[in-house]
């Protein structure tokens, strides 16, 4: 193998799954370069390259990009982080003379659009962090590739499958949990799902395709399905009774009702992670408070929630099609089968 | 070694990383005259510098055989793979040792560093905190006093993302051996049943999910006499973290993190019975693995955990690895699917 590819955010769900990939598959000597030490356990069962990189950190991005023939930029963070650390990883590319990166960008750079998506609408702020640092990191990206680097642009849609938080461990817990679920009527919008391994698959191609350099693609899976499907397959596939529904006015009154607590808990995690940590281990009744927190924050939902599962906009991969050869190789029933596996595997459900 | 003290260091603490300034460095804060004779040692110079200035100690160096005649206690906290052969020199060097679990890799090792602390005459403890804990004391003369009955069946499972603060790669890669969450959790677990049962189980089956480097998930299936014992271990994601001891007699069962107490249901029914384990003021077991070792350099009193107890969870461990099988992963097994 004489390709080294780096992958940053490699102790995330994306990255994690490209290591695997990449490594066992023989595609290429791999690099994982993780923020953390406490992120790397799961890129930490393969015999790879593991580096401790934090992106914001020119010096760490330098060090971790020595030898390196592609880059794979899967890390983010905060807005600041999403800027600060692209433009430091397409810079520290550029001075490697790396062949190509790919970017892992966002559907959510099309802002609120609906309807049939593709890569020629404008990139529209909406005033969310991720989505709108994810803007500003594309046009790093293209000011970069005027300056001679090749980068390629993914714009994934609803990635999920083992090891995702949003999408498959977040769903699988609040079935379990049994709490009423959102009306049926609140979640008839397209879901565009896309298995991880789907795309992983845009994310080789990608990697190696001539006519790519510049470009962005959506990267979607096959079928437009509902929400309200994706919902149900994935609660029948864990084995769970149907879903129950709360009403209308229960719904929202829930969400708005635990916005404050949502909120502190995260202030305070943000600022005292490490303190409320001990306190858990140490005490049986902190496990019981924090448990009951965490169990209701999970089974509400948030109020972007209600707009989320009611938009339909469907994002076609016509072009990664015709440009990359990309064919998504995972349809719906599969790709839940096989995180119900895993899910059970990691004793969620 | 650089210095700036007068006094003589008699304690060395060999290896600044994570555990180096999250456990022993704030244990050994509470015994104040023990400071200004504590030399902080690491390869990395620096790290052992800017922990030294954080905890107010004044001697370092950056090797073990670096430090002075004068040390006569050692704490190991460097990676797993140097345990044997830093405790090993320390040894030789009539130093007492307390070493961070697991002591070594093989029952080989661990056997080479009883016999060599038995030779020099000094005493080689391991920090196994959960023997520290009241509950698994209790839990230990609950079993050998048959108040459980004949055992039947136990099942640990302890599940949590990793999230230690390591300050270096060595829980990985080449370092790590392809030793994961069995050898840093599993180490705890396994030597508490050998314990619990005052011998090594037999070993049915082991399987995890390394794919060539460190595993993050471990299934442990032993036997004693009729009892089936359950092992689930995870770095990836939370379990229940529950021990569940079935007897003949009642049914015990704790929270992997419940230092103090623990809940036994008879068999026959009636009410389930929360047992506090007697413990004196409220001390943190961490602390009490340091108190210990401090007491044993003081008095030379055996020391709460020997190193020759801890054999058998060794040997058990070291035979787990020798028949390594790999975890059912199918959502893994997707590669002949991708464009490689």
């Amino acid at each position: 193998m004489t390709e080294r590819v780096l992958i940053t955010g490699a102790g995330g769900f994306i990255g994690g799954r490209l290591v695997e990939v990449m490594h066992a598959g023989r595609v290429a000597a791999v690099r994982a370069a993780v923020r953390r030490w406490s992120t790397a356990a799961r890129v930490g069962r393969l015999p790879v390259d593991i580096v401790q990189c934090d992106i914001a950190q020119r010096t760490d991005v330098d060090r971790a990009m020595a030898d390196v023939t592609s880059v794979v930029h899967c890390a983010r963070g905060s807005p600041e982080l999403n800027a600060t650390g692209t433009r430091n990883v397409l810079e520290a590319s550029l001075a490697a003379g790396v062949r190509r990166v790919v970017h892992l960008s966002t559907i959510e750079v099309y802002g609120a659009a609906d309807g049939e998506v593709d890569e020629s609408w404008p990139l529209r702020a909406t005033g969310s962090p991720y989505g709108d640092s994810k803007i500003e990191a594309e046009k790093l990206c293209i000011a970069y590739r005027a300056r001679g680097l090749d980068v390629v642009v993914l714009r994934p849609a609803v990635v999920y499958g083992p090891f995702s938080g949003s999408w498959t461990i977040e769903f699988a817990q609040r079935f379990r949990s049994g709490a009423p679920f959102l009306p049926a009527r609140y979640c008839e919008g397209t879901c565009n799902l896309v298995y991880v391994d789907d795309l992983v698959a845009a994310v080789l191609l990608a990697l190696r395709s001539n006519g790519a350099a510049g470009e962005a693609f959506n990267v979607n899976g096959a079928e437009c399905v509902t929400w309200n499907e994706y919902f149900e397959a994935l609660n029948t596939a864990v084995g769970l009774p149907p879903l129950t529904r709360s009403g209308r006015v229960t719904a929202h009154l829930s969400a708005r009702a635990l916005l404050p607590v949502r909120k502190t808990a995260k202030l305070l995690l943000r600022h005292f992670e490490p303190q409320i940590l001990a306190v858990y281990r140490r005490f049986a009744v902190a496990r019981r408070f924090a448990r009951g927190i965490e169990g209701a924050i999970r089974r509400t939902p948030t109020p972007e929630e209600f707009t989320l599962y009611g938009r339909r906009a469907f994002y076609p991969t016509t072009k990664a099609e015709r440009i990359l050869g990309y064919r998504p190789a995972f349809p719906m029933r599969e790709g839940i089968a096989l995180s119900a596996q895993w899910l059970r595997h990691h004793r969620f459900v | 070694m650089r210095t700036t003290s007068t006094a003589a260091p008699t304690l060395a603490l060999i290896g600044c990383g994570a555990v180096a300034s999250a456990f022993y460095l704030p244990a050994l804060t509470k015994h104040r005259g023990w400071l200004p004779r504590l030399v902080l040692v690491d390869d990395d110079l620096d790290r052992a510098r800017a922990l030294a200035a954080a905890f107010g100690v004044e001697h370092v160096a950056g090797s073990h055989r670096e430090v002075p005649e004068s040390v006569r206690g050692a704490v190991i906290a460097v990676p797993n793979a140097l345990h044997y052969s830093v405790a090993l020199d320390c040894l030789r060097a009539g130093r007492h040792v307390l070493c961070e679990k697991p002591l070594a890799e093989r029952e080989v090792q661990a056997r080479a560093m009883v016999d060599e602390a038995a030779r020099a005459g000094v005493t080689l403890a391991v920090n196994h905190v959960r023997r520290a804990y009241p509950s698994c004391r209790h839990v230990q003369s609950l079993i050998r006093g048959g108040r459980l009955g004949e055992l039947t069946r136990i099942e640990v499972s302890w599940g949590e993302r990793f999230d230690w603060k390591a300050t270096t790669g060595s829980y990985f890669g080449a370092a790590a051996a392809g030793r994961g969450v069995l050898a840093d959790r599993g180490a705890h677990v396994l030597d508490l049943l050998c314990w619990w049962l005052g011998e090594r189980p037999e070993l049915v089956s082991y399987a995890d999910d390394s794919l060539g480097g460190s595993e993050a998930v471990a299934r442990v299936q032993l036997r004693h006499r009729a009892c089936l014992i359950e092992v689930a271990l995870s770095w990836l994601t939370a379990f229940d973290n529950i021990v569940r001891i079935e007897g003949t007699e009642a049914t015990l069962t704790m929270g992997i993190y419940d230092w103090r107490s623990f809940s036994v249901a008879n068999r026959g029914g009636g009410e389930t019975e929360t047992l506090t384990a007697p413990v004196g003021p409220l001390r943190d077991p961490r602390q009490l693995v340091i108190d210990d070792f401090l007491e044993v350099l003081g008095s030379g009193r055996p020391p709460l955990v020997p190193a020759s107890e801890v054999v058998p969870s060794i040997a058990l461990i070291e035979q787990c690895y020798s028949r390594r099988q790999r975890l059912p992963m199918p959502w893994f097994d997707t590669l002949h699917r991708l464009p490689l």
